[in-house]
C-alpha cells in the first residue's frame, strides 16, 4: 500500500544547518493541531493545499494584468477596492471558495508567480528520491528532519517514510508539538534519533489561549516518552514570546518540569517576524506584525536561569549540534 | 571576543553536557583542535598592515623605463640571432630598473619602482598606442596645465585610474601614466611598427583561408580575444627550483659547462642540436641581467642604510642589503631569503612577457625545507614566518599586468591570478597540508587581500585539521581557498599528457595555474644542508593559450538566425538554410557552427603563437622550467617537459544548456510554440526594452516595454521550462550530451606544437561582456544581460531545490575529461556560523568532491552588504568578493559583474 | 632644455608610490609629486640633468653618450645608468 500512500508537503529544504545535528534536509509537512498566534510557518497550519498571493510579483497595477481575475470561474479573485499604494495588496482572494476549488485556472495564467500553490501531495518514493540524493551530502552527522506543521498530523505517511529512511540508515530528527495521540506518539517516536519538542507554556489555560489547545497532552506525552526509555536525544524547544512565556515564573516551572522528568537540554528560540509576509500571502492578519525581535539580554537572562538549574540551555542557532 | 560572562556560560554548558556523556568533541563553545580562534588574532601585524594600506592608497601606475631600455638595446643588435638579441634586450632592461625600497619592508623588489606598477610591451602589442596616439598626446598636453593639487578620487574603481587628472593620463580607464612620459610611450609603440608579435602575426594569419570567418567571429564577440599577443604566457605554474637549489652563480656555472659540451655538436638532432649553444648563451645573459637588478636593489638598500637616522630602520636596510648580496649569487640560507628569492623570480618572469595567472604553485611545500630547518634550529619563530607570509601577500597583491586593454578590463577584472596551491599529495602519495601551509592560511586570514589567491587541492587523505582551517578561512569572507579535486585533476593530467610521459608520480605534483587551470608539474630533488627534499614545481607550457572564450549562447543564437548576428547585422557564418525541424537537427547545426569557430580560431592563433615563439620566446621562464636547462632548448623548441597545454575555452555553458532545454521542451516536444514564434520573442526581447535603451546591462535593472505584455506567456513558459541545477534529468541530460560532445571534440584540434588541445571551462569575467552582445535567449534570459557565471553555477535564481540538487546536476558528466569545471556558490554568513558551521561547510564541500566534481568556491557574504557597497563604494575599499575563480576588491569590479554576484542565489537559513 | 619647476619626483629623498604621490624619506610623509620641492631636496639623476642629454621637441631628446645617439626622454630616472653624469 506504500505506493499509493501520499503526504501533503509544503516545502523540502535541501541545506539546513540549524535543525538538528550536521547538514540536514528538512521536510515540511502540512497540517497542525495548534494555532499559535506567532507562528512563523502559517502555511503549515491547514491540511489542504492553499494559494499564496505574492503582492510584489503581481503586475496588476504595473501592467494592468487581470488574467487571473478573468480566468476564475467562481469570481473568487477581486481587485482590492481600498488599494492606495504599493504597501497594499492589489488583489483579494475569497479563501472559502479557493479552498473548495479543484481547477486553479488562475495559477496557470499567472506568469509572474504572483499566485503560487502551497502544498503538494507526494508519495513515499518521491520523498525517498530526494532523501537518497541528499544522503550523499549530509556528512557524518546530518540526516533528515521532519517539521511542519506537525509531522504527526499525517501519522501513516510519516511512519511509512520513517521506515524507508530507517532501511537506508539515515539519521532522523523531528520537530514536534507532541500534541499527538499518545499511542501513535509512542509508536513512532522510537524511529527518531533526535527530537525537538516544543513547550510553549507551562500553564495549560494560558497555553490554550495562545495556541488553541491545552498543554496536558503534550506534557503527558513527554513524560511517557521518557519513561519508555526513548534512546534518542531529546531537546525541549521554547519560542520566547514577550509578555506570554518569558516571565521567570514560567521559566522556573518549565525547568522544574524538565528536572522532574529527567531532561537536561533546552533550545530557546528568539521571536522574529520572518513569517509575517506569509501571513499576508495567505490573506490573514498577523497580530505580531509590530512586535520586536527578542532582545539578547532577555535570552541570556532565561539561559542563566536554566543553567543555574543545571539544564543546558542554547539560544537561537547557537547550538552544539 | 568572548566576554567573561559568556565564557562562564559556555563552561557551565560544557560541564552539564559532559556529565550527561555527550561526546566531548561537540562541546559547546570550543573550537576544533587546529583551528585558531579568529576572534583573538585576525589582524595583520602592524608592519604588514602599514604596507597593505600603502597598496590600498596606491593607483595602478605605468612607466616606460623597462620598454625604453629593452627597445634601445634591441635596436643595437640588428642581425643577431633572435634569442640572443632578446636576451641582450632583457638584460639591459633589468639592469636599468630603478630600485625602490619602502620603510618597513622585509621582502623587497617589484615589477617597477611604482608600488602597483606595470608597463606595456610594444614588441608584443603596439597598435593600440599608435591608434590612440593623437588622443594620448592631446590628453597629455591638456594635463600639462592642470592644477597640481587635483587628486584621483577613490571610490568606484578602487586603485584604477578611470580618468585623467592632474599630470596623469588614464590609459583604458585602468592605468595612470605621467603626462611627461606619454611622448616616449607613443614613440616606443612606433618603434615596433611592423615588427611586433601583433602586427607580424596579423600579417601571416591573414594568409589562412578561414581568416575572413575569424574576423567576423571576433567582431561579433563570439570569441573574446586573440591569445597570441595578448597573454602569450600564464595560467601556468612557475618553477622556483633551479635558483633555489643552485643559486644564480651555480646556474651560470652549469650553463657555461653545458655550453662547452654542446658547442658545434648536433648530437643527432639536425634541427635544433646546434641551437643549444645560443640557448645557453642567452640564459647566461639574462641571469647576469637579473643579478644586476638584484644588486641595484642591494646598492639602494646600502644607500638608505647610510642616510636613515632611525637606527632600527637603518639596520633593517642593512639586513635587506646583506640578504640581496647573498642571494644574487648563492642558494638561500634561511626561509626569509628563500621567500625573497621566489618573489624576485616571480617578478622577473612577469617582467619578461605579458602574463596573467603565473601561479606560484605549492609554495608551502617548495619552501618547507627552509621552514623546517629554521624552526628546528630556532632561527625563526612561527609568528615571524607568519608575518613574512603576510608581507608576501602584500607583494603579490601589488602585482599588476599591462595586457592589451580589452583583456585587462573585460576578461580579468584587473586581477592577475597568482594562485597558490596547497594540500594534495607528495611524490610518494602521502598527504600534504603541512605546518607551513597552515601558516599560509593563517596569513591569508589575517592579511586579507586579493593575492595570492589560495587553492586547496582536496584529497580524501588530507588531514582534517587542515581542511577545517581551509573552511574557516573561506568563512572569513575572503573567498579563498577554492577547493579543487586532486584526484580528478590527476586523472585529467594523465589523460592529456600521457603521450608526453605523464605518470602517476608527476601527476601528484599537480597544481593550479591561473584561476583553476590544472597544470602539469614535476618533482625535483633539493638538497639543503645535506638533507634531501623533493619539491614540486611547474613543468608545462602556459595554458593561457589557444582559443579563448567562445560564447556558447551566441553560437546557438547564430544557429537560430541562419548564421546572422542581429546585433551587428553581419552574416557571420555561412547560412545553413535548414528548417531545424527536429532537436537533433538543431543540435547538429550547433555542433557544425561550433567546430567551424574552433577551427578558424585555432589556425589563426597558431600563427600568432608561432611568431611569438620565433621572435619573442621566453628566456627566463625557459630556464626555470624542466627540462629546458637539461636539454638546452627553449619553450618554442619543446624544451618544456609538457607541451600539450593549448586549450579551448568556452563561456556561458549553462545559459546555452538551459536555452537548448527550453527549445527541446517548448518547440520540439510540447510544440507549444513554433521556432518562428520563439525567434520573434527573442528578437523582441520578450517585450522588454533593450539593455542599451535602459542604459544598463545589469540583470537587475531591465524594464518592460509599454506594449510588452504580448510576450508574457512565452516568456513565462521559457522561464518555467526545466532548468539545469535542480537534479532534473530532463535538463541535466542536455548538459551531459553537450559535455560528451564538447570535451572529445576539442581534442581534434592541434596546437602549433602538434599537440592535441582540450577543454577549459571557466568564465573569468567574460560572461558579463559576452552576455552584453547576445540577444535574449530561449531560457528567458534578457538581451544584453550576463550569462550564468562559471561553467557549473546555476543561472541566478533558477536553482530552486537547494545546493544538493545543484550538485547532482553538476556531476552528471565526467569532470576529468576537462581541464576544469567551475562552481561558485553564495552562502549567507548565518548558514556557516560558529565552529559547527565550519564543519558543515567542509561536509558540504567534501560531499561535492566525492561526487567527482572538480571545483567549488564560496562567497560567504550577505547580499545586503553588497548592495550597500554598490551605493557607497567609498566605505568599502577593502571588501573582497569571489568572482569566477579569483578574489577581487569589490570596488574594482565593473557594475554588470557586481550585479551578477548580487543576483546569485544565496543559500541561507529560513 | 630649460628646467621648469622642480617636482618631488626629481628628488633623491622621494620614493614614488604611484603616478600622483610618493614618500618623502626626510619628512616621512606621503607627498604629491606635483607640489614644489622643499629644502631637503637632493637632485635625482635623470636624463634631463645629464650632460649627455639634448632636448629635441616636447618631452623627447637625444642621448649623446652612445655614438648612434639614441632618443631619450627627460624624465627617465638614471640612477642605474653607467653613462650618467650631471650637467
Amino acid at each position: 500500500m506504500v505506493e499509493s500512500l501520499q503526504g501533503l508537503i509544503f516545502d523540502i529544504q535541501g541545506y539546513s544547518v540549524h535543525d538538528g545535528p550536521g547538514v540536514r534536509t528538512l521536510i515540511f509537512m502540512k497540517g497542525c493541531p495548534l494555532r499559535c498566534e506567532w507562528c512563523s510557518n502559517p502555511e503549515g497550519m491547514h491540511f489542504y493545499p492553499e494559494i499564496l498571493f505574492r503582492n510584489t510579483k503581481c503586475t496588476h497595477i504595473s501592467n494592468h494584468c487581470s488574467r487571473c481575475i478573468e480566468a476564475c470561474p467562481h469570481g473568487a479573485i477581486q481587485i482590492n477596492p481600498n488599494y492606495r499604494d504599493s504597501d497594499d495588496v492589489q488583489l483579494l482572494l475569497d479563501r472559502e471558495i479557493c479552498h473548495r476549488c479543484k481547477e486553479h485556472k488562475c495559477l496557470q495564467l499567472c506568469y509572474f508567480e504572483g499566485l503560487r500553490l502551497c502544498g503538494e501531495w507526494k508519495t513515499v518514493d518521491e520523498i525517498m528520491h530526494v532523501l537518497q540524493r541528499n544522503q550523499h551530502y549530509w556528512g557524518r552527522d546530518g540526516g533528515v528532519s521532519f517539521s511542519g506543521g506537525e509531522p504527526f498530523f499525517q501519522p501513516q505517511f510519516l511512519h511509512a517514510v520513517l521506515e524507508a529512511c530507517h532501511e537506508r540508515k539515515m539519521h532522523k530528527a523531528v520537530e514536534t508539538t507532541a500534541y499527538v495521540n499518545p499511542k501513535t506518539f509512542l509508536e513512532i517516536m522510537p524511529f527518531f534519533d533526535f527530537a525537538f519538542i516544543d513547550i510553549k507554556h507551562m500553564d495549560s489555560s494560558l497555553h490554550k489561549e495562545k495556541t488553541g489547545v491545552p498543554n496536558d497532552l503534550i506534557l503527558e506525552n513527554i513524560k511517557a516518552l521518557h519513561v519508555s526509555n526513548y534512546s534518542g536525544r531529546l531537546v525541549i524547544r521554547m519560542p520566547v514570546i514577550e509578555g506570554f512565556n518569558d516571565n521567570d515564573e514560567n521559566i522556573e516551572a518549565l525547568a522544574e518540569f524538565m528536572k522532574n522528568v529527567g531532561l537536561y537540554e533546552i533550545n530557546i528560540l528568539p521571536f522574529h517576524r520572518l513569517g509575517a509576509s506569509k501571513w499576508t500571502q495567505l490573506g490573514k492578519t498577523y497580530c505580531y506584525e509590530s512586535k520586536s525581535s527578542t532582545a539578547e539580554e532577555k535570552l541570556y537572562h532565561i539561559q542563566d536561569i536554566f543553567l543555574s538549574k543545571r539544564i543546558a540551555c542554547y539560544t537561537g542557532s547557537d547550538t552544539p549540534f | 571576543m568572548a566576554t567573561p560572562v559568556v565564557e562562564q556560560r559556555q563552561k557551565l554548558l560544557a560541564e552539564i553536557l559532559m556529565e550527561k556523556g555527550i561526546p566531548i568533541e561537540y562541546r559547546y563553545g570550543k573550537e576544533h583542535e587546529g583551528v585558531s580562534d579568529r576572534e583573538i588574532k585576525n589582524d595583520p601585524t602592524p608592519r604588514a598592515n602599514q604596507l597593505k594600506n600603502l597598496y590600498l592608497n596606491s593607483l595602478s601606475s605605468v612607466n616606460v623605463e623597462f620598454p625604453y631600455w629593452y627597445t634601445r638595446e634591441w635596436r643595437k643588435w640588428d642581425g643577431e640571432i633572435p634569442i640572443i638579441r632578446r636576451a641582450k634586450a632583457l638584460k639591459a632592461a633589468f639592469s636599468h630598473l630603478t630600485p625602490a625600497i619602502w620603510p618597513g619592508e622585509k621582502l623587497v623588489m617589484g615589477k617597477t619602482y611604482y608600488y602597483r606598477g606595470s608597463f606595456p610591451m610594444p614588441w608584443l602589442s603596439n597598435t593600440f598606442f599608435m591608434a590612440k596616439s593623437d588622443d594620448l598626446y592631446k590628453a597629455a598636453l591638456a594635463r600639462g596645465g592642470a592644477s597640481a593639487g587635483e587628486e584621483a578620487k577613490f571610490g568606484a574603481g578602487g586603485g584604477n585610474v578611470t580618468q585623467d587628472f592632474g599630470n596623469v593620463v588614464s590609459i583604458a580607464g585602468k592605468f595612470g601614466i605621467r603626462s611627461e612620459e606619454v611622448p616616449a610611450l607613443v614613440k616606443l609603440a612606433y618603434e615596433w611598427k611592423d615588427k611586433s608579435v601583433e602586427e607580424l602575426g596579423h600579417k601571416y594569419e591573414m594568409m589562412v583561408p578561414e581568416y575572413d570567418l575569424k574576423e567576423k567571429i571576433m567582431r561579433s564577440v563570439i570569441c573574446m580575444f586573440d591569445s597570441g599577443y595578448t597573454l602569450p604566457q600564464g595560467r601556468e605554474v612557475i618553477n622556483y627550483y633551479y635558483p633555489l637549489a643552485y643559486g644564480f652563480d651555480g646556474l651560470l656555472k652549469m650553463c657555461r659547462e653545458r655550453k662547452d659540451k654542446v658547442a658545434g655538436r648536433a648530437d643527432g638532432d639536425g634541427l635544433v642540436g646546434i641551437d643549444r649553444l645560443y640557448y645557453y648563451e642567452a640564459v647566461i645573459l639574462v641571469i647576469e641581467g637579473l643579478q644586476n637588478w638584484i644588486l641595484n636593489y642591494a646598492k639602494e638598500a646600502r644607500r638608505l642604510e647610510a642616510i636613515t637616522d632611525d637606527p632600527s630602520q637603518s639596520k633593517e636596510y642593512a639586513e635587506i642589503a646583506e640578504m640581496l648580496e647573498w642571494i644574487a649569487h648563492n642558494q638561500p640560507r634561511t626561509f626569509k631569503e628563500a621567500l625573497q628569492m621566489t618573489c624576485l623570480i616571480h617578478f622577473a618572469v612577469l617582467n619578461e612577457d605579458a602574463i596573467s595567472g603565473m601561479s606560484p604553485g605549492r609554495v608551502g611545500q617548495v619552501l618547507y625545507p627552509w621552514y623546517e630547518q629554521d624552526i628546528e634550529s630556532g632561527r625563526a619563530t612561527k609568528e615571524e614566518i607568519c608575518e613574512l607570509l603576510q608581507l608576501h601577500r602584500v607583494k603579490f597583491t601589488c602585482i599588476d599586468a599591462f595586457a592589451s586593454t580589452g583583456v585587462v578590463g573585460g576578461v580579468l577584472s584587473s586581477n592577475t591570478f597568482n594562485n597558490l596551491s596547497m594540500g594534495g599529495l607528495n611524490k610518494f602519495g602521502d598527504p600534504e597540508g603541512n605546518e607551513l601551509e597552515m601558516l599560509i592560511l593563517e596569513a591569508g586570514m589575517r592579511l586579507q587581500s586579493t593575492q595570492p589567491t589560495l587553492s586547496c587541492l582536496y584529497d580524501d587523505k588530507l588531514p582534517e585539521d587542515f581542511l577545517l582551517k581551509c573552511a574557516e578561512t573561506v568563512k572569513s569572507g575572503t573567498g579563498y581557498p577554492a577547493f579543487m579535486n586532486n584526484q580528478i585533476g590527476m586523472q585529467f593530467l594523465m589523460g592529456q599528457y600521457g603521450e608526453e610521459g605523464m605518470d602517476i608520480t608527476d601527476a601528484r605534483a599537480i597544481a593550479i595555474g591561473g584561476c583553476l587551470e590544472t597544470s602539469p608539474c614535476t618533482w625535483k630533488p633539493l638538497t639543503l644542508n645535506g638533507k634531501e627534499y623533493w619539491i614540486p614545481g611547474g613543468a608545462g607550457q602556459p595554458t593561457s593559450v589557444g582559443v579563448h572564450f567562445i560564447a556558447n549562447p551566441k553560437v546557438l543564437e547564430c544557429v537560430l538566425f541562419n548564421g546572422k548576428d542581429h546585433r551587428t547585422g553581419e552574416q557571420v557564418y555561412p547560412p545553413h538554410n535548414r528548417k531545424l525541424e527536429t532537436f537533433e537537427e538543431l543540435w547538429q547545426t550547433f555542433c557544425e557552427y561550433y567546430e567551424m569557430t574552433v577551427d578558424c580560431l585555432a589556425t589563426t592563433n597558431n600563427i600568432q603563437h608561432d611568431i611569438w615563439r620565433k621572435n619573442n620566446m621566453t628566456v627566463i621562464n625557459s630556464f626555470l622550467k624542466p627540462d629546458c636547462l637539461d636539454r638546452g632548448l627553449h619553450i618554442g623548441q619543446l624544451g618544456y617537459r609538457y607541451n600539450a597545454t593549448f586549450n579551448i575555452e568556452s563561456c556561458g555553458t549553462i545559459t546555452m544548456v538551459n536555452s537548448l532545454v527550453a527549445l527541446k521542451k517548448l518547440v520540439y516536444e510540447d510544440k507549444k510554440y513554433t521556432l518562428d514564434e520563439m525567434r520573434d520573442a527573442i528578437l523582441n526581447n520578450f517585450g522588454f526594452k533593450t539593455a542599451k535603451e535602459v542604459g544598463s546591462f545589469s540583470l537587475l535593472s531591465q524594464v518592460k516595454r509599454e506594449d510588452g505584455a504580448k510576450y508574457d506567456q512565452i516568456h513565462h513558459d521559457c522561464l518555467m521550462a526545466p532548468k539545469y541545477g535542480n537534479d532534473d534529468p530532463y535538463a541535466d541530460s542536455v548538459l551531459r550530451m553537450y559535455e560528451d560532445w564538447f570535451c572529445p571534440m576539442t581534442r581534434k584540434y592541434e596546437s602549433l606544437y602538434g599537440k592535441k588541445m582540450y577543454a577549459c571551462q571557466i568564465s573569468v569575467s567574460t560572461h558579463g561582456v559576452q552576455g552584453s552582445v547576445t540577444l535574449a535567449s530561449s531560457d528567458g534570459r534578457l538581451a544584453g544581460t550576463t550569462y550564468a557565471d562559471a561553467s557549473m553555477s546555476a543561472y541566478p535564481g533558477t536553482d530552486r531545490n537547494g545546493p544538493f540538487a545543484l550538485f547532482n546536476s553538476a556531476t552528471v558528466w565526467d569532470h576529468s575529461m576537462s581541464q576544469n569545471s567551475q562552481m561558485n556558490l553564495k552562502i549567507h554568513p548565518s548558514a556557516v556560523k560558529g565552529p559547527e558551521g565550519t564543519r558543515k561547510l567542509l561536509d558540504l564541500t567534501r560531499a561535492y568532491m566525492r561526487k567527482g566534481a572538480f571545483h567549488i568556491q564560496y562567497n560567504v557574504v550577505d547580499s545586503k552588504v553588497l548592495k550597500d557597497a554598490q551605493a557607497h563604494p567609498e566605505n568599502y575599499r577593502e571588501l573582497l568578493v569571489r568572482v569566477a575563480g579569483f578574489t577581487q576588491y569589490w570596488v574594482e569590479l565593473g557594475k554588470p559583474i557586481q550585479d551578477e554576484v548580487i543576483a546569485r542565489t544565496e543559500y541561507e537559513e529560513i | 632644455m630649460e628646467i621648469k619647476t622642480l617636482h618631488h619626483n626629481d628628488c633623491m629623498n622621494f620614493c614614488p608610490l604611484d603616478v600622483a604621490k610618493g614618500l618623502c624619506r626626510r619628512k616621512n610623509e606621503l607627498t604629491l609629486i606635483d607640489s614644489n620641492t622643499c629644502d631637503c631636496y637632493v637632485k635625482l639623476p635623470k636624463c634631463k640633468f645629464c650632460v649627455n642629454y639634448v632636448a629635441s621637441g616636447d618631452n623627447l631628446g637625444i642621448c649623446k653618450a652612445e655614438k648612434d645617439e639614441p632618443w631619450a626622454y627627460p624624465e627617465m630616472i638614471a640612477v642605474t645608468c653607467e653613462m650618467f653624469s650631471f650637467a
